[in-house]
């Protein structure tokens, strides 16, 4: 009875000692997360963290981390609340109600309420911002107490809860916008987000701070806040060698998108670990349908099924990424599901269709002869491409496997302005160019609506059918309603092969083994820069 | 001497009209719309119309210029398209960096090359000689952007404390020393290359003179030889390459600002002109230009305090 005693003792002690012991390592789990410094590369230029003035995605970086949208788009990309905390639409559509969250201040101190957002929206974001047309129909914003707020419209416009969740959509201090002047966006900053500016030494870094008072991050993220780190440095790299040097030897922790033909080797490398996805970026052809040459499908086909995309992937980007069935990427807002199955029949490489498509819409090959000619005209056409890796390299693989079904390509490569002016006028056949955005509807608006026509409709579509399928894009009355239209549009740029998507990037994300976190950034299908500044941490 | 400066100083004032109605007319005539350019493809025709108004962008390119030139003559020196801050801030914050990078690789190419041009033409036809020749040639025919690359892997990853890349401290502090070496180096290398060969001659020259083989036969030790008597007059072919080539360095920094990060004037450069950031490169250009004249204003300065026979006025 004794000896039973005696063990029953020593296991009641054990036990005291182990969940002592797993109570412990529970605490220092949760505790270890906190403080220390997270270093991020920047591997873009960045011109101003003004996002009226910025056209580059380089700011957004950093203003996801210190500025926040009123809706964001959650892992399963649903609209979620962020600064708001519930809406509700009328039932004639034209009046939506947001309730925001109460108790969140800007960093400048001036609080966040229904006046304050309407003052930065009706003062600032709309007349100011490059996506001021998205709130068009918004005839009205009313503060109707002090944390709701009405947008009136003059006609029934769903996309407003997407276009509310985007990226660039971000809510900032009006205070500090008037007080900073023309030092926002270079001295100041002034967000909700889990994260304060600090100081911008251009060119080299920028110091962000964690914003002890954060609490309110989404609740699909497994942090709602405050953040890990004491601090986040962005680091301004431009050099991709330089960076991964930093990255493997150096002080930097984590890069984001890295050349493709580096990540074979960082992927054998035991101290960092590499996530990947596809990027937003689509590489696609794009003929231009102001030259009579281009106008004949038989030709489009032609150079469709002259291009073989897995070189173009293996050869470019080191055999990473994944081919296009449509110009939206499958992690885009408005991407048809059935792009795969409905375009992999017809994106197909296959050269002897390329040669009896030319033969029937006249190019035939003459003996002896290395191009083909139509009444004389030699068949030559002109790719006007871009001086980045990322399209020139695609651009030289085409011109090459055109060459062999007989057709001469003058291949140009500029800078961005020099392309951009040429393809803006209308001096090229065609070109291989790109597009990255996660609101697939807008990227479908710019590509191939012909309001966008010259930049950065290249092509020139202008097609009336396809108009009004935007316009119900835009302003169907139901999501269904909407899918079915996008899909539509999706649906006709491959059945007219006027825009022929290539290839997808891959996104990829490299930090070294002592960031932690990544697991739950990953979830996010597009690594928000909130989600990073709430998830991420440094192991001690 | 005051006369000469005076001269002198007037003399730059066409020098930087001129260079400023090139670049100012130059970079206008390059294809690409700066408006569009930084506003991106988001933006609405009308918005880039807007821009491009205001900014003055439609008015005939000779307007713009005299617009230009009458801000500049009031110290206005225009804002940036794609910064939006006023470009003599923008250079401003960085040209001191520039400046820091490119006194340091003149330093390691002074070091570096006088060092082994004395040490060759001493020990002319040695191997200790061809050595040095062998080198100096590396270091010459090393483009720069490989040798950063390499410098960068060869010494920064293998040494502990050795920063890959970025700014650091200020320069006075350990942590603005230490990132400064390897930029330094890249810059200061290949130069150093040219002045050792350069440094060879002259002194083999100078060594040939019958003073130096009267100051021999005085029985006078060889270093005194070397380096009172030969070292300071075989400097002034050296000092004017030093004229010619400090601008060189100074725009040799693009390349080596880029690979090391280094948060200089060269990368504001290269991404102004990418963008037709017509206002940023207009005033980078005349920053280039001044280091020129400059450049070669020391030089002759610098003859008279080498040698006190050279009279500038």
């Amino acid at each position: 009875m004794r000896n039973l005693r005696v063990a029953s003792g020593i296991l009641v002690v054990l036990a005291i000692v182990m969940f002592g012991i797993v109570g412990v390592y529970a605490q220092q789990s949760t505790v270890d997360k906190s403080g220390g410094t997270l270093v991020i590369a920047l591997n873009e230029k960045l011109d101003t963290l003004d996002v009226f003035t910025s056209a580059l995605a380089s700011p957004l970086r950093v203003l996801g981390m210190v500025c926040e949208t009123l809706v964001v788009y959650d892992n399963n990309l649903q609209v979620q609340p962020l600064l708001a905390k519930s809406w509700s639409v009328s039932e004639d559509q034209l009046t939506w109600t947001f309730q925001l969250k109460e108790g969140i201040n800007f960093h400048d101190g001036t609080p966040f309420n229904a006046q304050t957002l309407r003052e930065y929206l009706v003062d600032y974001f709309i007349p100011k911002s490059f996506n001021g047309w998205e709130f068009d129909p918004v005839k009205e914003i009313v503060a109707t107490g002090e944390y709701t707020i009405q947008f009136v419209l003059d006609k029934p416009y769903p996309m407003l809860l997407k276009y509310l969740g985007d990226p660039w959509n971000i809510i900032e201090s009006p205070v500090a916008r008037a007080n900073d002047g023309d030092q926002y966006g270079f001295n100041a900053l002034s967000g909700t987000g889990p994260y304060m500016f600090v100081s911008w030494v251009r060119g080299d870094r920028i110091v962000l701070k964690r914003n002890p008072d954060y609490n309110h991050g989404p609740s699909f993220l497994t942090n709602q806040g405050p953040g890990y780190p004491d601090e986040i440095i962005f680091r301004e790299i431009p050099e991709a060698v330089t960076e991964v040097a930093e990255l493997q030897h150096g002080d930097v922790d984590l890069v984001r998108t890295v050349p493709e033909n580096m990540l074979a080797q960082l992927q054998k490398d035991s101290n960092v670990t590499v996530a990947l996805h596809p990027s937003f970026r689509v590489i696609y052809v794009s003929c231009n349908m102001e030259k009579p040459i281009m106008q004949d499908k038989q030709v489009r086909e032609a150079i469709n099924h002259a291009i073989d995309r897995q070189p173009i992937l293996d050869a470019t980007f080191g055999g990473y990424g994944e081919f296009a069935y449509s110009l939206l990427p499958s992690n885009a807002t408005g991407y048809w599901s059935g792009s795969k199955d409905f375009a992999s029949s017809i994106l197909t490489y296959d050269v002897n269709e390329s040669r009896r498509l030319l033969d029937a819409a006249g190019w035939v090959l003459p003996n002896g002869k290395q191009f083909r000619e139509k009444d004389g005209q030699v068949l030559k056409l002109d790719l006007v491409t871009f001086n980045v890796p990322r399209y020139q390299l695609p651009a030289q693989v085409v011109k090459a496997m055109l060459t062999e079904v007989g057709i001469d390509v003058n291949l140009e490569v500029f800078d961005a302005a020099a392309a951009n002016a040429r393809l803006e006028a209308g001096d090229f056949d065609f070109t291989v160019t790109g597009w990255a955005y996660n609101i697939g509807e807008v990227t479908l608006d710019m590509i191939v609506g012909s309001q966008s026509i010259p930049n950065p409709n290249y092509a020139r579509y202008n097609s009336p059918e396809i108009d009004n399928l935007l316009q119900t894009v835009r302003l169907g009355a139901t999501d269904e309603e909407r899918s079915a239209a996008a899909a539509q549009v999706q649906q006709q740029i491959i059945e007219d092969q006027i825009d022929i998507p290539l290839v997808v990037r891959i996104d990829s994300l490299v930090a070294k083994t002592r960031v932690g976190g990544l697991d739950d950034l990953e979830q996010n299908p597009w690594w928000l820069d909130l989600a990073a500044a709430l998830e991420l941490y440094v192991k001690k | 001497m005051v006369g000469y400066l005076v001269r002198r100083t007037l003399l730059m004032i066409p020098v930087l009209l001129g260079v400023s109605m090139i670049i100012f007319f130059s970079m206008r005539l390059a294809p690409g719309d700066p408006v569009r350019q930084i506003l991106g493809p988001l933006a609405s025709q009308q918005k880039v119309n807007e821009v491009r108004n205001e900014l003055g962008l439609n008015k005939p390119i000779y307007i713009q210029y005299a617009i230009w030139l009458k801000n500049a003559l009031h110290g206005d020196l225009g804002s940036s398209i794609a910064n939006h801050a006023p470009t003599l801030q923008l250079v401003g914050e960085r040209i001191g960096r520039t400046l820091e990078l490119t006194l340091a690789a003149l330093v390691v190419t002074l070091v570096v090359a006088l060092v082994a041009g004395i040490i060759s033409a001493v020990r002319q036809y040695s191997i200790l000689d061809n050595t040095v020749t062998v080198f100096a040639l590396f270091w010459l025919s090393m483009p720069t952007f490989w040798l950063g690359l390499m410098l960068m892997l060869l010494l920064a990853v293998h040494i502990p404390g050795l920063p890959i890349s970025g700014g650091g401290g200020p320069l006075w502090s350990w942590d603005g020393l230490v990132h400064l070496i390897l930029p330094a180096l890249t810059l200061g290398l290949p130069q150093a290359g040219t002045f050792a060969r350069l440094a060879r001659s002259s002194m083999l020259d100078v060594l040939l003179q019958d003073y130096v083989t009267t100051a021999r036969s005085k029985g006078i030790r060889e270093s005194t030889v070397i380096f009172k008597h030969a070292f300071r007059n075989s400097l002034i072919p050296i000092l004017t390459m030093i004229g010619l080539q400090l601008p060189w360095l100074f725009g040799g920094s693009v390349i080596v600002e880029t690979v090391f990060s280094w948060p200089g004037m060269g990368r504001l450069l290269t991404s102004a002109i990418f963008d037709r950031d017509y206002p940023v490169v207009q005033v980078i250009a005349l920053v280039y230009s001044l280091a020129v004249v400059l450049g070669n204003f020391m030089t002759d300065i610098a003859y008279s305090v080498a040698d006190p026979r050279v009279r500038l006025n």
